[in-house]
């Protein structure tokens, strides 16, 4: 009984790898989500409005949600005009040849205003005399 | 026994009377010569000769007992998600604006005879990701409100939580949930959210959050 015993303390000790070594079980699975995905603000679509002497229009459909619109016009689009939710027109009788213009969406959140991507881009042009859109 | 042998020959050439008498006397005396030489042969044939000394052995078995190992196994919502990763499409979340968030529960489940302990650790992929706080709560309940913005979700009561940003590469969330005992479950709330100061650029991203659980028995 004495070398039953003595093997068996032998086969446990080398099972579990040395007297002061004890491996934890240990097991593993995996979770993946769903789809998380992040909002956008929609595109408002642009279109030439009145053009009359010296002054040149523009509008573009309400969007569900704005809180405003971001207005690019003038040489190249770099003047920026925000306007109010309320207002889908606008127009400019500052003299340009070859303006652009494009407008984009506001949405305000609590912390932060979102803007979303520039509408469709028009092309204008705005003299003392005459104005054009297209 | 040959000395028995020589014993013997003195009496079938000698008296007969004194053959008998001697042969009788001899007859008592043999039985306890033979007796004393076969126990001398045992004892040499037993030992093995002349400086060989054997051990005494003795073996006794038990039989009846069964040793049988035990096991360690979690499951998530019942699933393995090893090696194939659980679906959790109790976790998703489409149009997330700033400050919005999504709360889902996992079911750790422990299917073995060990308890555990389970560690969590979260990563995922998508342009998203760094967008993202990720908050894991030991034990919590979820619960989700509001179906137009914003949309929330929160995770009530429960011990130890902590909040990461997920990355590519698992990031450790939870060292160790409490205890799941064999044959119980724990539950595990999980948050995503969108945080409120989130720039525009992360318009239409989107990703998808991992977790990697690692169930570690519980040392007796």
């Amino acid at each position: 009984m004495r070398r039953v015993a003595a093997v068996l303390a032998y086969a446990v000790a080398l099972v579990s790898g040395g007297a002061a070594a004890h491996a934890a079980w240990a097991d593993t699975a995996r979770a993946t989500s769903g789809a998380l995905g992040a909002s956008t603000v929609a595109v408002p679509t642009a279109t030439c409005g009145f053009s009359l002497l010296g002054s040149q229009g523009f509008a573009w459909a309400a969007v569900a949600g704005a809180t405003g619109y971001r207005v690019h016009h003038g040489a190249g689009g770099a003047t920026v005009t925000d306007v109010s939710a309320a207002q889908t027109t606008f127009s400019t009788s500052t003299p340009v040849s070859g303006g652009t213009f494009y407008v984009r969406t506001r949405h305000a959140y609590p912390s932060v205003e979102w803007t979303s991507a520039a509408s469709n881009q028009l092309t204008y042009t705005v003299t003392a005399l005459s104005a054009s859109c297209s | 026994m040959r000395s028995a042998d020589r014993g013997r020959r003195p009496g079938h050439r000698g008296n007969p009377a004194r053959r008998d008498h001697r042969g009788s006397r001899r007859r008592a005396r043999l039985p306890l010569l033979a007796v004393s030489l076969a126990v001398t042969a045992a004892a040499a044939a037993t030992v093995g000769g002349a400086g060989t000394l054997g051990w005494w052995n003795d073996t006794a078995r038990a039989q009846g007992a069964t040793l049988g190992s035990g096991s360690l196994d979690l499951t998530v919502d019942g699933a393995q998600g090893n090696p194939t990763a659980y679906a959790w499409t109790a976790m998703a979340l489409a149009s997330m604006a700033p400050g919005e968030s999504r709360a889902a529960q996992l079911t750790l489940g422990n299917a073995g005879t060990t308890p555990f302990t389970v560690g969590v650790a979260v990563s995922g992929t998508g342009t998203l990701l760094p967008h993202l706080a990720v908050t894991v709560v030991d034990g919590a309940t979820a619960a989700n409100s509001g179906s137009a913005y914003p949309r929330t979700g929160s995770c009530t009561g429960g011990g130890a939580a902590a909040t990461v940003t997920p990355t590519g590469t698992p990031t450790t969330a939870l060292a160790a949930t409490a205890t799941v005992p064999a044959a119980g479950s724990r539950t595990l709330c999980v948050l995503v959210a969108l945080p409120g100061t989130t720039p525009g650029t992360a318009q239409g991203a989107g990703a998808a959050v991992t977790l990697d659980l690692t169930a570690a028995q519980v040392q007796p």
